[in-house]
């Protein structure tokens, strides 16, 4: 197998992003429910030891930060980053809104199309759609 | 786009990954906190595994699993400083 060329990158380089990965695969099940001012959210669900955490964001503009900041996936060179160092640690993260998947970050994406856009193997792009409205909302 | 707002950009790119997730984490700490309101919290049977850990004169701590069922509230409340006084 030929290693691909960002793993020649120094794993020291994002040590937040890697600490958050690795935390991320000690979760094993269960999940948690974001309510604000009575109104939910966020909920996060673990599939069953599989390594799998599912973010629906109920409400995503709750979670938008400052317009002329960074917003939360606007930077796809740290998305991409984070992605690969998901599936280096076997954790696959999928954002949903109202329930349906908007994008997959991590070892189950299966980028096609997508690809094309984010240039990543660890990005997939379940709904065209709700990803342009979620990436909209947080930002 | 000014000259002004490109330096930014270009001063945003050349930010350590670390500072970035700070910054981020910070504006959402402040948007959550900084006003009158109420988060819930509800976990529902959350099951982390603990990893092996190093402890003092490298003994070896035992792992764990710690399951979390229940509701943490968190309620914020802003108040005039200068009024208090």
């Amino acid at each position: 197998m030929v290693p691909r060329d960002d793993h020649l990158l120094p794993t020291n380089e994002d040590p937040v992003g890697e600490w958050l990965a690795k935390s991320l695969r000690n979760l094993q099940k269960g999940g948690i429910q974001v309510d604000i001012e009575g109104q939910p959210t966020a909920k996060i669900r673990i599939v069953d030891n599989e390594y799998k955490i599912l973010v629906d964001l109920i409400q995503p503009t709750f979670f938008r930060t400052h317009e002329d900041e960074i917003g939360i996936f606007d930077e796809l060179k740290r998305a991409r980053e984070f992605a690969q160092k998901l599936t280096d640690n076997g954790v696959t993260l999928s954002f949903l809104t109202s329930g349906k998947k908007a994008f997959t970050l991590g070892k189950e994406a299966k980028p096609r199309f997508s690809r094309l856009i984010t240039r990543s193997r660890d990005i997939q792009i379940d709904n065209i759609r709700k990803a342009a409205k979620l990436k909209k909302d947080l930002r | 786009m000014s000259i002004a707002i490109m330096n930014e950009h270009s001063n945003r790119d050349r930010q350590e990954p670390s500072s970035q997730w700070a910054v981020m984490a910070g504006q959402l700490i402040d948007k959550f906190v900084g006003k009158n309101m109420s988060m819930t919290y509800k976990f529902d049977n959350l099951t982390i595994d603990i990893p092996k850990a190093q402890g003092p004169n490298g003994n070896q701590i035992g792992s764990a699993q710690w399951i979390i069922n229940g509701k943490i509230i968190i309620t914020t409340e802003t108040y005039d400083k200068s009024k208090r006084e």
